[in-house]
């Protein structure tokens, strides 16, 4: 899976579609979603909690528990090929290997019985075929380079020896060890102290900038996003209503959504406009609102937005909104 | 080792005195519940007065309760339990003679509950809901529902009488000598002697009561690594282990297994139990010469000293199980070892 | 919502996921037959004089077409007094569990609400029972009192009434602290009735579970006790007491043990599987 692709798409998410059946009924969870990665690019999700983010990013990853949830359509184009038309033994392959991801709770992402080294020596046999005393070499190699101290005695010991910091970096590096193209990470600083915080995101921007993988950052985080990525996504209630380079989208949110939530926040409110909570709650996924699922909170909506999904349209350069009123 | 969890050890330790008192208490108050006269009864209906008179003296019946129970005790606590009516030994003689045997009987099929229910267990939670899950579950509740007494005659039916595989009754074919005592487990210490003769023959005469007794105990065992199987399959760590394409079998019997197994670990005392309870029906079915039987046997001839002896040695065993698998567990649970 | 209408609807919750488990339903299914069995016995039994009568003609004959399970040897039909019989287990069952839950429920409240020495002393005692062996204790006590299936009924409640004792007394615990911590000023009279509106129906659904897998054990229990030969007695058709006399006849008269055995497992199941499904509702809530 080397091949060097004319048009230098990584990763090409196309209408995909998540579902999940539960008692109280069917859940839209992913619904239409179209995502694009290039080579060596950081690209930004974002979107208030039960937005789907995370959602995504396992359906990319097939990590879709089924029953109860269901990949429904779509197709993600990794390298070119599809993942959906793989079976298992090949996505388990890929799986930290090509495409590695990094979880939000370090803490219950680690198995609490069995030591660090263990885990992390699993990992590295498995997709570099080393023996377990190379693997375990590696695996200190590995956590040196996550600038985690005494690594010799880390490595022996149990996930609930280690302070918050270092698990994630410990997951950080499992998720390098075998050189990915992908680096998926599902808001990795949101349980960590803001000091941590800032201590891992500037390791990922090192280790960024030394291996040169891409990387999906999923947040709700939008200072963070806005301090790391090239482009961003923005979904809400299951659909991207806005993406494009970071700058344009950010500054000049077109999404009412987005402009919205970018006016609740402090550094990111427009000149004169004061800080207005957005009125109303997500709609369940359960029975969303027909049309724009954003029109009952919606301050521009139209007769409409009530009946016809708006799709994305480039408004500006290199910057699409889905919305019949895009500002 | 912490202090405090030494400190806890020894609380548990110590819990098991007053339990162990009040058994015994309990224990007296049945023996004295019965109607009619005791020394008669236990002298049997053919013996004449002067022989009752010699008996309830030589039982203390004759005295005070409160006097009763402090010598009771007193006997208890010294292993002397009387002799039994219907072996005309000592009742400890007795116990001696034939614990070993329902010990051997007990391992061998605990071994059998955890090699057999562990799996069932996980294939039911991997399975959930499907048909291997119902498949099992029925297997397990079936083992508890069938009467032991009642399998244990079909099986003896077909293993023995029909298909003439296995044997029936004792615990060695009649002319093989049993092995050098070492332990009084005829498995262990024919191996430990290389007496490989009495070796296979005690494995022989083992499999069918030991298959009883762990079939019928089963359930509880499946169904408590069922469910810590599935908790533990929802835990983001296996979301963890599956993001990073580790096989299905490593996740499961490598990574899931360990943290479903300790909390399954305080349902082995359960299990331990029903063995014990179970090993009267077992025995007495499949003729093998251990405790169960001999209570079988006691209480058939109303010999109250054996059965008095029997059941609180079985209560004190029972206890001791406890104690161990409670101590195991706190080793085990990983909250508290560091 | 008041706790009422919450227990409502936890009630009808229950009543929709029984129905919805196969396993409950199997359960139920079986229970059933073996009821209307036990109720219509004298007109069910192909030979329903045959249960006592002797007839040394016609003993130790094979399943046929007039003896369906075959005679024993004393010449009576098995399957009539397999079917006799079922009124013997049900009935057993259905006395012992009452008992256990009316002694076990009402010391469980008292020792839970008046607390002090009085629940120290119970729960001492049922330390004490629950240190034995299921069956163990029920053996002894039967030993001592006699065969006959009352003193059976009499040992086997006083050995199970601890169960119910703790789960009622746990309740009354959780309930006793949230009172406590709520209503300081209110007059003893009021935290009775309040307790009793609040503790009750939180242990019904327990008290359910567990009595209903008690039906089962309690019929393998008479059965156990009647095999060893100190529970029911000749003549009585208990089945356990049927597969013991059916075992000095083995193999060429294996019909005598076989059948009635079946009967104990069918009994039993069903109240396992129901209970077993009724736990698992239980738990889930």
């Amino acid at each position: 899976m080397d091949r060097v692709l004319p048009n230098e798409w990584l990763l090409q998410v196309k209408a995909l579609r998540t579902k999940f059946y539960t008692f109280e009924g069917e859940l839209d969870a992913v619904n239409g979603v179209d995502l694009e990665i290039r080579r060596n690019e950081s690209v930004g999700l974002v979107g208030e909690t039960g937005c789907g983010k995370s959602v995504t990013a396992l359906s990319i990853m097939k990590l879709i528990q089924d029953p109860p949830g269901k990949i429904v359509s779509g197709s993600v184009l990794f390298k070119g090929e599809d993942l959906m038309t793989k079976g298992t033994d090949e996505m388990r392959a890929i799986r930290g290997a090509d495409i590695a991801m990094i979880f939000q709770k370090p803490m219950s992402s680690l198995n609490p019985t069995f030591r660090i080294g263990t885990q992390m020596a699993d990992v590295i046999s498995l997709h570099q075929q080393l023996g377990k005393k190379e693997a375990w070499d590696r695996a200190i190699d590995l956590l040196r380079s996550v600038r985690i101290s005494l690594p010799e005695n880390v490595v022996k010991q149990y996930p609930h020896e280690l302070s918050g910091g270092m698990r994630q970096r410990v997951m950080i590096a499992i998720a390098l060890s075998s050189n990915p193209d992908l680096l998926i990470a599902d808001e990795p600083t949101t349980a960590l102290d803001a000091t941590i915080q800032k201590q891992i995101l500037t390791l990922i921007g090192d280790l960024r900038r030394e291996f040169g993988f891409s990387m999906l950052f999923i947040s709700h985080d939008l200072r963070t996003v806005y301090n790391i990525c090239d482009r961003v996504y923005v979904m809400y209630a299951g659909n991207i209503v806005e993406f494009g380079d970071i700058e344009s989208v950010f500054d000049h949110p077109g999404h009412p959504y987005f402009h919205a939530l970018m006016n609740s926040l402090p550094k990111f409110a427009l000149k004169n406009d004061s800080l207005a909570a957005i009125p109303g709650t997500i709609p369940s996924l359960l029975n969303p609102p027909p049309g724009c699922r954003f029109h009952p909170r919606c301050a521009l909506a139209l007769e409409r937005c009530q009946r016809e999904i708006p799709l994305l349209r480039e408004v500006k350069q290199d910057h699409w909104v889905a919305c019949f009123r895009a500002m | 080792m912490a202090s405090y969890f030494r400190q806890r050890i020894l609380q548990r330790i110590l819990q098991v005195v007053p339990v162990v008192m009040l058994a015994i208490t309990v224990v007296f108050f049945i023996s004295r519940l019965i109607p009619g006269d005791p020394a008669r009864l236990i002298a049997g209906q053919f013996a004449d007065e002067e022989q009752v008179q010699q008996i309830r003296k030589e039982y203390n019946l004759d005295k005070p309760i409160p006097v009763q129970y402090f010598l009771y005790l007193r006997d208890t606590l010294r292993g002397d339990f009387g002799t039994s009516m219907h072996t005309r030994r000592p009742v400890m003689e007795d116990i001696k003679k034939f614990y070993p045997a329902t010990i051997e009987l007990g391992v061998v099929s605990i071994f059998l509950v955890i090699i057999i229910g562990v799996p069932l267990g996980v294939i039911s939670a991997i399975k959930k809901d499907k048909i291997p899950d119902h498949f099992a579950r029925f297997f397990a509740l079936g083992g508890v529902a069938a009467p032991v007494f009642w399998v244990g005659i079909l099986l003896q039916l077909l293993l023995f009488y029909k298909l003439g595989l296995l044997p029936v009754g004792d615990r060695l074919s009649y002319g093989i000598a049993p092995p050098q005592h070492i332990t009084g487990l005829y498995i262990i210490d024919s191996l430990l002697t290389r007496n490989w003769e009495a070796f296979w023959n005690a494995i022989h005469h083992i499999i069918l009561p030991a298959m009883l007794m762990s079939v019928s105990s089963m359930s509880s065992v499946v169904r408590q690594t069922r469910s810590e199987m599935l908790n533990v399959l929802k835990e983001d760590y296996v979301t963890f282990h599956t993001a990073y394409g580790l096989a299905d079998r490593m996740i499961l019997y490598k990574y899931a297994l360990r943290n479903a197994l300790t909390p399954t670990v305080s349902v082995l005392g359960l299990v331990f139990g029903l063995l014990l309870s179970r090993s009267f029906l077992v025995e007495a079915v499949c003729g093998w010469p251990g405790i169960g039987r001999y209570v079988a046997l006691a209480v058939l001839s109303s010999d109250f000293p054996a059965i008095v002896g029997a059941t609180l040695i079985i209560a004190f065993s029972y206890a001791l199980i406890n104690l161990v698998v409670d101590i195991v567990y706190m080793l085990l649970n990983p909250k508290v070892r560091v | 919502m008041d706790v009422g209408e919450a227990k409502k609807q936890q009630l009808r919750y229950a009543l929709y996921s029984i129905r919805k488990s196969p396993m409950a339903m199997i359960g139920i299914f079986m229970i059933a037959i073996v009821v209307a069995i036990a109720i219509f016995a004298p007109y069910l039994a192909p030979h329903p004089d045959g249960v006592y009568h002797v007839n040394i003609k016609i003993r130790l004959q094979a399943p046929n077409r007039e003896h369906p399970c075959g005679t024993d040897d004393h010449g009576r039909d098995i399957l009539s007094r397999m079917i006799f019989g079922s009124r013997i287990s049900l009935q057993v069952a259905l006395i012992v569990v009452s008992l256990a839950t009316l002694m076990g429920t009402t010391l469980g409240l008292v020792s839970g609400y008046y607390g002090g020495m009085i629940d120290n002393i119970l729960m001492r005692i049922t330390d004490a029972f629950l240190a034995f062996p299921p069956l163990v204790l029920a053996l002894c006590i039967q030993a001592a009192l006699g065969p006959s299936v009352s003193n059976t009924m009499i040992a086997l409640s006083l050995v199970w009434w601890t169960w119910y004792a703790r789960i009622v007394r746990g309740q009354v615990l959780s309930i006793k602290e949230e009172l406590y911590i709520e209503s300081a000023r209110t007059m003893g009279v009021r935290h009775f009735r309040i307790m009793f509106r609040h503790i009750l129906p939180n242990c019904v659904a327990p008290i359910i579970v567990q009595g209903t897998l008690q039906m089962g054990y309690a019929v393998i229990a008479t059965a156990s006790l009647g095999f060893l030969g100190i529970g029911a007695q000749e003549p009585i058709p208990e089945w356990g007491l049927m597969v013991a006399s059916g075992r000095s006849f083995l193999p060429d008269w294996w019909w005598i043990s076989t059948f009635p055995g079946f009967a104990i497992f069918w009994m039993v199941l069903g109240f396992c599987l129901l209970g077993d499904a009724t736990r698992d509702i239980y738990e889930r809530s």
